[in-house]
């Protein structure tokens, strides 16, 4: 990643222009040409720095609702719980962690009850013990911005 | 604020994501089935109201450098929760703070999404934590492997 790169990262990981020609936009910013920023947008695209060009919503609002589960997976059922857990379009987000509760997913869904639902027949499904539900209570902070220097 | 349909339409047209070209918007409009200059005032709308959290690209984590990333959960008094989320919350290497709820076996109150360019980094930002904070008693949950990881597709469902 050179300067150039860092300077358009540092607009479009938080203020992508909601403008007609966003990119022009973009361009002004940082000090450079429209045609130079939408090189480089393909560029960070394509060696994967940019994952997607898509706005971030808060679920809440959106009436949507979410937690973080866990369970404990004996080593020998990890990948069958797994392929259970992961076939919920609920579930989100997957990962083994080092721990006695080893399996930790985020679960969303459009409400309250509906996610109670998924839990449960996760739950049933798996057969390994009770699924413990951690719900956030407080937020400090959710943000994911980084800084870029190599 | 209430969500009318053609609220949902721009939010669906959005999670198509936006493309890289001129003018990125006018086919995301034409899609939605309102013109430019509706849809664009939408989104600043849902960016204003914050049902559009953050206005920007996601970006993998891995590719853009920051691979030591690491949960740590830490047992934290009530009467501390204020100060140190607060502190954890400011800190530039933490991307989530949440106190969430308890289990017996697992007492941990607050989770913290700890990221630095590499592990061994990490490790030395969760012990600097510890150390300012005053909180002992904490555990790293190590990720072992990502099982699954996909973007949420929200729909209008009521």
């Amino acid at each position: 990643m050179d300067d150039l790169d860092r300077r358009v990262l540092s607009v479009v990981q938080e203020h992508f222009p909601i403008d007609e020609r966003p990119y022009l936009q973009i361009a002004r910013q940082i000090g450079s040409t429209q045609g130079e920023v939408l090189d480089r947008m393909k560029s960070l695209l394509e060696r994967g720095i940019i994952r997607d060009i898509s706005p971030v919503f808060d679920l809440q609002k959106l009436g949507y609702r979410s937690t973080l589960a866990a369970l404990s997976v004996p080593r020998e059922r990890v990948e069958a719980v797994a392929a259970i857990v992961n076939a919920r379009e609920e579930v989100t987000h997957n990962y083994l962690r080092a721990g006695e509760l080893n399996m930790w997913f985020t679960v969303i869904a459009e409400s309250e009850a509906a996610l109670e639902r998924a839990l449960a027949d996760i739950e049933r499904e798996a057969g390994c013990g009770p699924v413990s539900n951690f719900p956030a209570q407080r937020k400090f902070t959710a943000r994911v911005v980084f800084e870029f220097g190599d | 604020m209430k969500l009318d349909p053609k609220d949902w339409a721009v939010i669906e047209q959005l999670q198509n994501g936006i493309a890289v070209e001129r003018r990125p918007f006018d086919y995301l409009a034409r899609c939605a089935g309102m013109t430019l200059e509706e849809f664009l005032t939408r989104m600043l709308r849902l960016k204003h109201d914050g049902i559009i959290r953050r206005m920007g690209v996601r970006l993998r984590h891995h590719a853009a450098g920051v691979s030591g990333n690491i949960l740590a959960v830490w047992r934290v008094p009530e009467e501390d929760v204020e100060r140190v989320g607060t502190y954890f919350a400011g800190l530039p290497d933490v991307s989530h703070c949440y106190t969430r709820a308890t289990y017996e076996g697992f007492p941990y109150n607050l989770y913290t999404m700890v990221h630095a360019p590499t592990p061994a980094q990490v490790g030395k930002v969760i012990r600097r934590m510890s150390r300012e904070s005053g909180i002992t008693d904490y555990v790293t949950l190590k990720t072992l492997r990502e099982l699954k990881k996909s973007t949420p597709r929200y729909r209008r469902t009521g």
